[in-house]
């Protein structure tokens, strides 16, 4: 990828315009601040999924639990660093800070900054809305609630700050090392959304849900969207690949982490007496379906986008199939009821029983449970995974273009 | 109390005495006075006006020195005992040594026994406390509150469509360069196609917000009504009593079971509380309710009817009835019915007999929400204190009304407290699990036990705790049992 505009858009009236190169030396651009605003996008990322092993453990939430104040701790850092990069950028900006910054309602700032200002916002005004929700309605039965919905909208306001940050550092980046590192941050960013996605989809992902279509139809709707615009618009040789390792790595860490915090739930009734965090279980191999995102990325630059995006859905689905339908099967088996693994961990409410060693299928009024469809019905439900990853990698490819053009 | 079944007996040490389920109309919070094992204790549940929630637990340690520890931990009716959460810690209250407090987790809209467990020099004991955690209200918001969110969710759709417009022009420039025309164009045509997402999204939640409170509102606490009417029948005057369906609400709704013998008790009181009448009506089906209506002065009367279900929900039917004072003449016939015609006569009412009832410690004031004892001694005509006979298995009864008649209680010495209720919860075995099966065991258990006790002589001094929920005019009638007859005695009790 050149750092020149790409044909077919307008171009730029460079020459009659004195442009200015930003560097590290100004505020707007530096690393550290680029690197405080992907920090705190990992530690909102990394509270929320703490929250959720605290709901399955101790079931007791309050605003002042540790989870919650990690995330909004993480959230305030976010915002007030961005807000002070804001005001100096448009108050006493350097040119190349000033060049390198978009306009805001008459202030000066990166692009990022501004988003992840407007998540803080977002964070900020779902505390006293699901304060009043509680009031009003009582204590969370549910995650998924209106308060809930502006919080999860704050959040991911910071991590797409965060994303816009390194990606135009990543596009502005001279020299081979600043470069490295850049991408590298930029490839980070993309594992932290991969990750607060697994987060999303944790209720169609255990182990037990990966035989069954709809586990592989969820995670090809979400997540090509991702891989494929990391991989397009990402300058590492393998930028999906290094994304999903991100997200492996930190799931993982948790894993291992939570598992040794000693807990116990609070809130009746209690079906399943836990002894310590639940800890979440060893993550998706998403790196193998990234990797096969990466090489198809590689070979078929200049075909028409919608033949990319169907071989990339096709690849995406067939090669994740592969690693998780047997690595499932392992993970069902007493065997993986081990730390790092942590197979066979459920929440204090849930009802222990034979199934939790066995896949699901479909759940109905009459078959409890069920079990996967097989057959014509299994191949159905994997093409329409397929097609669905087809459209997911079609938006990524568009994302992605606008990704690699991103400059401020 | 005195009279405890057998069965119940060997509850002893965990509960003796019970209380009242939040479902007294407007009364909600439920007050105990009994024991924990070696200790007497007064325990105040403050129901929360929406569950899931946290519910206050005050506890105040009446007898028993060297208390240690108080815990408690909230049993929900059909949970049985693993699936209790481990039992809470309840603080000491500064500057009162014998109180203590602390919040429970009420997590359903259901039934639930608090046990309070008190362990000192002693040792320790438990008691009981049967709680319905009923939602009471849908909150609104104030208008402070919602300017300053709409304003600053106002803010955010604004910046959210600027930033869209941004993204789609100027972030894309290399550092330096202007925004030129196509570019503005590009980026007022992305925010308007953002301003059009955010509406459509903003649609959707608002219907979501709406659904979320209407499920909400669907279990909001509302008094089941009663249709009531007046009639005469083989030559006696006839109170029928028929349970709306329609404001039944399903999922409370369980079997009945008897409370002191009776399967309901029912108290009609003229709307200038001028006549009350405390009377037993039989059930003739789950639905249906018919007795004597003694000779009451016409009038307007409302009607309280208080029965419990098998799930330990005690609950008060509400209804009115207007009486002409005709029909033929129908002295009260059951042992256990009592009218009273008649005003308040100040802190002591006197008998026919000589006996007087007088209201101890009423220069204390009342303050609403607060602990408060209504206490009372009988004297007969020489001055001695007078014992009473037993009256429905409790020393006295007192009904409490305030005069808008927006709260309505019955009250027993043991507190706000439904004895069936808490048989109900503490006698509910695995094998209870096929609905009626517990109300069968308990009204074959109850209906034939509980007479041939008259012999019995209780103190004539009894008090009644309580917590007023609200300020007001209050009208309390107490009712005790002298030479085998009912005894009612008015009182006025005011509260700050």
């Amino acid at each position: 990828m050149s750092t020149t505009l790409e044909p077919g858009l307008a171009p730029a009236p460079a020459a009659t315009s004195a442009t200015v190169a930003p560097t590290r030396a100004d505020v707007a651009t530096s690393t550290a601040y680029i690197a405080t605003v992907l920090a705190s996008a990992a530690g909102i990322v990394i509270g929320l999924l703490w929250d959720i092993s605290w709901h399955m453990t101790v079931g007791r939430d309050t605003f002042w639990s540790p989870p919650h104040m990690l995330e909004y701790a993480s959230g305030l850092a976010a915002g007030l660093s961005s807000g002070y990069v804001v005001l100096r950028t448009t108050f006493a900006g350097s040119p190349g800070d000033r060049a390198a910054s978009v306009r805001f309602w008459g202030f000066r700032g990166p692009l990022g900054a501004w988003i992840t200002i407007w998540g803080t916002f977002a964070m900020l005004l779902s505390a006293p809305f699901d304060d009043w929700w509680h009031a009003a309605y009582g204590l969370d039965v549910k995650i998924v609630s209106p308060p809930h919905m502006v919080l999860l909208l704050g959040m991911l306001g910071i991590l797409v700050g965060a994303i816009c940050l390194t990606v135009s550092a990543q596009n502005r980046a001279q020299g081979a090392r600043q470069r490295t590192r850049d991408a590298w941050m930029y490839a980070a960013s993309g594992g932290i959304l991969c990750f607060i996605l697994a987060c999303a989809t944790l209720e169609y992902s255990w182990p037990n849900e990966q035989h069954a279509p709809l586990y592989y139809q969820v995670w090809g709707a979400v997540f090509p969207v991702v891989l494929v615009a990391y991989a397009s618009a990402g300058r590492l040789r393998w930028p999906a690949t290094a994304a999903a390792l991100v997200y492996m790595g930190l799931w993982l860490a948790m894993g291992i982490a939570l598992r040794l915090v000693p807990a116990e739930p609070l809130l009746a009734p209690i079906y399943n007496p836990r002894t310590y965090m639940w800890p979440p279980y060893f993550p998706v191999w998403l790196v193998v379906p990234a990797l096969g995102v990466d090489l198809v990325l590689q070979r078929t630059r200049g075909r028409d986008a919608w033949l990319v995006a169907l071989a990339l859905g096709v690849t995406f689905v067939a090669l994740h199939a592969a690693a998780q339908w047997p690595w499932s099967a392992f993970m069902l088996t007493p065997a993986a009821r081990v730390p790092v693994l942590n197979g066979g961990e459920f929440p204090y409410s849930t009802r222990i029983g034979p199934w939790i060693g066995e896949f699901w299928g479909p759940r109905s009024a009459t078959n409890g449970i069920g079990t996967p469809p097989v057959g014509v019905e299994l191949a159905r439900g994997l093409a329409i995974a397929m097609g669905l990853a087809a459209l997911s990698s079609r938006l990524g490819l568009a994302w992605g273009r606008w990704m690699a053009q991103v400059r401020r | 109390m005195r009279n405890l079944p057998g069965r119940v007996a060997r509850f002893a040490t965990l509960a003796l005495g019970a209380t009242l389920l939040s479902a007294h109309v407007g009364s909600p919070d439920a007050v105990f006075e009994g024991r924990a094992g070696p200790y007497g204790v007064r325990v105040i549940v403050k129901a929360p006006p929406v569950i899931p929630a946290r519910a206050e637990v005050i506890v105040r340690v009446t007898e028993g020195r060297g208390v240690t520890r108080v815990v408690a931990a909230p049993y929900i009716w059909n949970g049985g005992d693993a699936g209790a959460p481990p039992p809470d810690a309840l603080a000491r209250v500064a500057g009162d040594s014998s109180l203590w407090s602390g919040q429970l987790w009420i997590m359903a809209p259901t039934s639930y026994s608090i046990r309070v467990t008190v362990a000192g020099a002693a040792g320790e004991g438990t008691a009981a406390v049967p709680f319905a955690a009923l939602p009471t209200r849908v909150l609104g918001m104030d208008r402070g509150l919602a300017l300053g969110l709409a304003a600053f969710g106002a803010l955010l759709v604004a910046g959210f469509v600027t930033l869209v417009g941004v993204a789609s022009s100027e972030a894309t420039l290399e550092p330096g360069v202007a925004v030129d025309a196509s570019r503005r164009r590009r980026g007022w045509i992305a925010r308007g196609a953002a301003a059009g997402i955010v509406t459509a999204l903003l649609v959707l939640g608002r219907l979501w917000w709406g659904a979320e409170e209407a499920a909400y509102a669907r279990n909001v606490y509302a008094p089941t009504r009663a249709l009531v009417s007046v009639g005469a029948e083989g030559g006696a005057r006839r109170l029928a009593l028929a349970i709306d369906t329609a404001t039944l609400h399903r999922r409370r709704a369980s079997p009945l079971i008897p409370d002191h013998g009776r399967m309901m008790h029912l108290f009609a009181i003229r709307e200038d509380l001028g006549a009350m009448a405390h009377l037993h009506p039989a059930m003739r089906d789950s639905l249906h309710f018919a007795g004597a209506l003694p000779d009451l002065p016409p009038g307007r009367y409302r009607v309280f009817a208080d029965v419990v279900r098998e799930t330990g929900y005690a609950e008060t039917l509400v209804g009115a009835f207007a009486h002409d004072g005709g029909g033929p003449a129908t002295p009260v016939a059951d042992r256990d019915d009592a009218t009273f015609t008649g005003a308040p006569t100040g802190a002591t009412v006197r008998f026919a007999d000589g006996s007087t009832l007088t209201r101890t410690g009423a220069a204390t004031p009342l303050r609403a929400g607060a602990e408060a004892t209504l206490a009372f001694v009988l004297r007969d005509a020489t001055g001695a204190e007078r014992p009473v006979e037993p009256y429905l298995g409790m020393a006295a009864h007192a009904v409490v009304v305030r005069d808008a008649f927006d709260v309505f209680v019955h009250l027993h010495p043991v507190g706000t407290a439904s004895m069936a209720a808490q048989r109900a919860l503490l006698e509910r075995t695995a094998a209870d699990t096929a609905r009626g099966a517990l109300a069968r065991r308990l009204a074959a258990d109850t209906l034939h036990a509980g007479h041939g006790m008259d012999a019995e002589r209780l103190p004539g001094r009894f008090a009644f705790p309580y917590a007023f929920p609200k300020a007001g005019r209050y009208r309390v009638w107490v009712q005790f049992r002298i030479d085998g007859a009912v005894r009612t005695a008015a009182f006025e009790v005011r509260v700050a």
